[in-house]
């Protein structure tokens, strides 16, 4: 009945407790594992803080890619001048996610961990080969979509950073849910500098997917296997479509 | 990645189940044990006293807890106490310098940006984190950043018209020296410092020493029989005091709760007045109904034995579509086609005939969608009993404290209704759902006497949604009959109304003759029937929501006249002009009951279109269109029957109670004026406005009077507020005790200036003897009462009078709302263009706070209209909208700033010619916005017209025509 609390200073010490004190649960920002662990009632539990552990922020930037620490906050990313000169839609993106409390808690690791298949970053992630690193091991964003990341994700495994590639220029596009804010579909679309482009979709409750373009080609002919793989009803086909006729002029 | 390097106050040997936790509130440094898994509110709240900060969910959402960690707005609902070691936090007590009140604070005063408070320290601080990082915020900025704030009163208008000021880096108004409140001045609303500051006390804040907390163990199921309710595991928890079930309620003879309204069908039959079990016992009818109650230590211990009883459940079929009920499902053997009567005004012969007869008819199915009032405060209840006086105290979330002491005096089998003592402190919105008698309250009494402890009881946002009473929920199909000059005929009106699965404390009087007598609307409409079965579904109970049948009421109407409009092509402005009541035919009587005292009904329309620019609006359509947007004007017109109600036509309604309001006024030795009301404010300002009516009559200034509300043994009379009857019910009270001061003084100046009563006047706090010119002031003549020593014979010493007020008429404020939207066909998006309300609410006492009840009222009507919808699954009778996360209300980015004005013509029976104003925004808005999209679409949508059902008429419906 009795939970502990422990706020581990390094990595190391997170995964040792993680993997010591069972049943235990991770925190970085909490925006959606306390809700949760509150609205359910008191359970035995470790919770174990990780908001604070430096080895899990950071935002830095080379040539071709950009990485952010996993306990970065949506607030810090939106704000941050190196994201927002080297890859301005995701920081946009981080913008849109939840309210200004939230952002100002709720980190970008939570948010994969929480909603793995839909959480707005996600769209960013598999337009722009999102790479995951953890304590144990690097993944692609597709491991972490293809199966629900709690089940990928090994009891004592914690992501550490996530890096993407630089487009040239990137747009994010959001339909919001009317009550609980989150993207009830996504699209981020990247055009590389070989001027291809990526166009990733999100869609509440279904698998994200990606269309990639040649050069040349418009953004509408990736409309049709959006709407099949992400399996749209037509009035988020009708959406889709917005979103992508919006691209196009933007990008 | 930096270097994985600790920080120095960070080790790994942290670790102990209630540590200590040190940080920094509001400057001051502190230590608390906590809880591993607490969130920071609870530490705030319940150790260390902060109660400013509020709970209104349990989904992280609603904002009303936001504090600053280290200088940034944070939820303290998600955030553990222990992860703010050592950090600065900063709550809504730590914003002003002292007494004086933070430049946000007082601009949120200066714009009136609060009503019931309880979301206000939220913004507050949302507002300060929001002007540090954008010192000069737009207003999509400031919307933006209010995403994560609800609020159910104000419709944001005014905060962020707050927020603007406080940007505006503008000086606050300087503290007048004699504040104007003559009756139509805004002067500062008296209640806000407290909520602005904290300071408000609501029930969740009370603490009575030895409490124990209730947590209610809810039916999963829709309709089942309870087959085996077992407690012995959770009541062998540590920490549980007792659990008790429907076995123990029937023990101790509790018969359960029933309706105060009594209904005859129209065959003479009276209604079923099914009853409603404190707990159940046998059957289960809805999803969230209580089985058995947790009485434990702390509400962790309640919380973790609930999920430890055992409910063993037999299903049942489950029925949620009122239109299916009769046939469906019994859910009440005594109903047994689960009909609570079928009742029927009007001569419905006469009708057909009319309507056979007719040039035109025009027919609407439609339905008056369910919702959902969320009050941001969740109902509460903290319960006592002292067996030396054989007392109960109760305090709780109550708009009517006095009408709780009386039905829950009754329900509980109380000597008398004196032997119970209702306290409704402040109280964080209602919206009629707080009027009711809910099974939770009475149980927490009932134990509290029982197990010989307090019992306190929050709810749960979910709990919230489960189980307070909804709104609405009508089926209706209706025929109107036009003659070939477009003039009503006669209205004919079949309706279903969903009750839910009991009786709720006014459930069958809303779609009645709350319903039906308001069927004539502002128009001439000769003839009116109206048929209604009102039926029991596997759903919440339903009752009084804003307005109550007069929404269902105008939104048919104002529906069927835009739908002849289109069928017979003609303006809809134009049909309406035609029909409406002239000025010059008031007092009129209409063929529904009522007769409406006054109203100038065309001058609130011309007012209306003009302030909106109706004459412009076919070029901006003609604009619109090249844009590829489709734009639609909507005209909603009104008249609503408020002052709820004179007792004697309660009584013909249908109630043994009489609808009066009690007003004591009572001075002090010293002069000042302490004013005793039964009706009660959470939002509405009484403590201004009827500080106002007493200064005014009295002549007093308005800083010697105080307003005593929301306590039944400190006001002793009441009935309380629903229905827009306070200002016009209990102000006029406030007024006619004010008279009654004055008549006594006028006795006491007479005799001390030696001169017949009849030779002294009164005016401005003067008693003047009219031959001689000689004065005394009222404090003079307070002076003398209290004094006793040179008054007339027989007049008894002191100055203090009371009133019970019962209006001889309704009130019937009446307005015009017009609409204009835009909508993408490609996405469905809909733009609001604009919003105008004219109303005529008579004399406005207080019009900032009148604003603000239309800007509320309007966005609840908008949010009915676009965004909100209870649903239930038909299969399993869950409520599938049962959270903020899925339950949409307007946020302040789904809103525009809404137009007001006014016109005025005074009701000629309430001393100031007040007619009451808290409901027409709800009222009028939601045709006037369904209006406007079916002008853009061509065709007609059921609300909420959400985007995708736009979008989806856009692919099928007929363009409206250039």
């Amino acid at each position: 009945m009795t939970s502990h609390f422990h706020r581990p200073a390094t990595l190391d010490g997170a995964v040792r407790l993680l993997q010591e004190r069972a049943p235990s649960l991770a925190i970085a920002g909490g925006q959606s594992v306390l809700p949760d662990l509150h609205r359910t009632g008191p359970a035995a539990t470790h919770l174990i803080a990780i908001d604070q552990i430096g080895a899990l922020h950071g935002i830095e930037a080379d040539d071709t890619h950009l990485h952010l620490g996993g306990a970065e906050t949506h607030h810090l990313i939106g704000h941050s001048d190196l994201v927002r000169a080297t890859l301005p839609a995701l920081a946009e993106l981080a913008l849109m996610i939840g309210d200004p409390q939230i952002r100002h808690r709720g980190t970008i690791a939570g948010a994969l961990v929480a909603k793995p298949q839909d959480t707005d970053y996600v769209a960013a992630l598999l337009a722009l080969d999102g790479h995951i690193r953890t304590t144990r091991r690097s993944l692609n964003i597709a491991d972490l979509t293809n199966v629900p990341a709690k089940a990928c994700l090994l009891p004592d495994e914690l992501i550490i950073s996530i890096s993407v590639r630089r487009p040239e220029a990137a747009l994010y596009q959001k339909h919001a849910h009317p009550a609980a804010g989150y993207a009830a579909l996504g699209l981020f679309c990247a055009r590389s500098p070989d001027q291809t482009h990526c166009l990733a979709l999100i869609a509440q409750g279904r698998s994200p997917c990606r269309v990639d373009l040649p050069a040349g080609q418009p953004l509408a002919e990736a409309g049709p296997d959006l709407v099949t793989h992400a399996g749209l009803t037509p009035f988020e086909a009708a959406l889709l479509a917005h979103f992508i006729g919006h691209a196009d002029t933007a990008l | 990645m930096s270097s994985d390097t600790a920080s120095p106050a960070l080790s790994d040997s942290t670790e102990t189940a209630e540590p200590t936790v040190s940080f920094d509130v509001n400057g001051r440094a502190v230590a608390v044990t906590a809880r591993a898994d607490e969130a920071l509110v609870v530490t705030l709240r319940e150790r260390l006293g902060l109660t400013g900060t509020h709970v209104g969910c349990d989904t992280g959402q609603c904002g009303a807890c936001t504090v600053h960690l280290n200088g940034r707005s944070v939820k303290a609902c998600t955030l553990l106490t222990h992860q703010v070691d050592g950090a600065h936090i900063t709550t809504i007590e730590g914003v002003a310098s002292g007494e004086t009140l933070h430049p946000v604070q007082q601009a949120f005063q200066d714009t009136h940006a609060l009503q019931c408070g309880f979301c206000t320290p939220g913004m507050v601080m949302q507002t300060l984190d929001l002007l540090d990082q954008t010192p000069h915020p737009s207003e999509a900025e400031i919307r933006d950043a209010l995403k994560g704030n609800y609020c159910r009163c104000t419709g944001y208008q005014n905060i962020v018209r707050a927020i603007q000021l406080a940007a505006s880096g503008s000086q606050p108004r300087p503290p007048a020296s004699k504040i104007d409140s003559a009756i139509g001045a805004s002067p500062p609303r008296r209640e806000d410092r407290r909520f602005l500051m904290g300071r408000g006390r609501y029930t969740a804040d009370i603490t009575l020493p030895g409490q124990a907390h209730a947590v209610f163990v809810r039916s999963t199921e829709a309709h089942a029989i309870l087959e085996r309710v077992d407690t012995r595991q959770a009541a062998a928890q540590t920490g549980v005091i007792a659990v008790l079930t429907g076995d123990d309620i029937d023990a101790d003879e509790i018969a359960g709760l029933t309706c105060s309204w009594q209904i005859l069908s129209r065959d003479g039959s009276p209604m079923k007045a099914v009853r409603r079990a404190l707990l159940a016992r046998d059957r289960v009818r809805f999803v969230g109904e209580a089985v058995a109650v947790i009485i434990a230590d702390t509400r962790q211990a309640a919380q973790a034995a609930s999920k430890l009883v055992e409910i063993v459940y037999c299903k049942q079929a489950v029925l949620t579509d009122p239109c299916s009920a009769v046939g469906g499902p019994v859910l009440h053997a005594e109903a047994p086609d689960n009909r609570c009567y079928s009742w029927a005004f009007g001569d419905e012969a006469t009708i057909d005939t009319i309507i056979a007869g007719a040039a035109h008819v025009t027919e609407v199915f439609l339905v008056n969608n369910r919702v959902i009032p969320n009050a941001l405060e969740p109902r509460a209840a903290n319960a006592s009993y002292d067996p030396g006086s054989d007392k109960h105290l109760l305090y709780t979330t109550s708009q009517n404290p006095h009408m709780a002491r009386k039905t829950i005096a009754e329900t509980l089998g109380l000597d008398s209704e004196t032997n119970l003592h209702v306290i409704s402190p402040d109280v964080g919105g209602g919206f009629g759902s707080k009027i009711f008698i809910y099974p939770e309250e009475c149980v927490c009494l009932w134990a509290a006497k029982r197990l010989g402890v307090p019992v306190k009881w929050v709810a749960t946002r979910t709990e919230s949604f489960l189980t307070d009473a909804h709104g609405r929920d009508h089926h209706t199909k209706a025929r109107l009959a036009l003659d070939d000059a477009g003039h009503f005929l006669a209205l004919k009106v079949e309706n279903i109304a969903n009750l839910g699965a009991y009786l709720s404390s006014f459930a069958t009087f809303v779609p009645s003759f709350l319903y039906a007598t308001m069927l004539a609307g502002p128009y001439l409409t000769k003839a009116v029937y109206c048929g209604v079965d009102a039926v029991f579904t596997n759903t919440a109970p339903v009752d009084a929501y804003r307005g109550a049948g007069r929404p269902e009421a105008t939104y048919l109407i104002e529906t069927i006249i835009d739908e002849a409009a289109r069928q017979t092509g003609m303006d809809p402005v134009e049909l309406r002009r035609r029909n409406l009541i002239p000025a010059e035919d008031f007092p009129y009587m209409t063929p529904v009951g009522l007769q409406y005292d006054v109203g100038d009904y065309g001058r609130h329309l011309d007012a209306a279109l003009l302030k909106a620019d109706y004459d412009g609006f076919e070029r901006r359509r003609t604009d619109a269109r090249k844009r590829d947007r489709l734009r639609g004007f909507g005209v909603s017109c009104y008249v609503e029957a408020c002052g709820i109600a004179p007792s004697y036509l309660a009584g013909a309604l249908g109630t043994n109670v009489g609808l009066w309001e009690a007003a004591t006024l009572r001075f002090s030795r010293d002069g000042h004026l302490q004013v005793l009301t039964g009706s009660h404010s959470h939002g509405q300002g009484h403590e201004t406005s009827f500080a106002q009516l007493a200064a005014e009559t009295l002549g007093l200034d308005i800083h010697h009077i105080s307003i005593i509300h929301g306590d039944t043994e400190r006001s002793p009379m009441g009935v309380g507020t629903f229905g827009s009857r306070s200002l016009v019910v209990g102000g006029s009270a406030v007024v006619r005790a004010a008279e009654k001061v004055i008549e006594k003084g006028r006795h006491i100046a007479a005799h001390l200036l030696h001169g017949p009563v009849a030779d002294i006047d009164f005016a401005g706090g003067i008693f003047t003897q009219a031959e001689t010119g000689k004065t005394l002031s009222i404090q003079a003549i307070i002076q003398a009462a209290y004094g006793a020593q040179n008054l007339p014979e027989g007049l008894s010493p002191g100055l203090e009078e009371t009133v019970l007020y019962d209006p001889v008429n309704f009130t019937f404020p009446s307005g015009t709302h017009v609409c204009e939207v835009e909508i993408d066909p490609a996405t469905g998006a809909l733009e609001l263009i604009q919003f105008v309300a004219i109303d005529d609410f008579g004399r406005q006492v207080h019009p900032a706070i009148v604003e603000g009840q239309v800007h509320g009222g309007v966005a609840q009507g908008l949010g009915q209209a676009l965004l909100e919808a209870a649903l239930y699954d038909p299969e399993t009778g869950a409520l599938t909208s049962a959270s903020f996360q899925s339950y949409a209300f307007p946020k302040a980015t789904q809103l525009i700033n809404i137009d007001t004005g006014a016109t005025e013509t005074l009701c000629p029976h309430t001393p100031t010619g007040a007619k009451g104003a808290g409901e027409a925004g709800a009222i009028a808005a939601p045709p006037a916005i369904m209006n406007a999209i079916a002008d853009a679409l061509g065709t007609r949508l059921e609300m909420p017209a959400t985007q995708e059902r736009i979008w989806a008429a856009c692919q099928t419906a007929p363009r409206a025509p250039s």
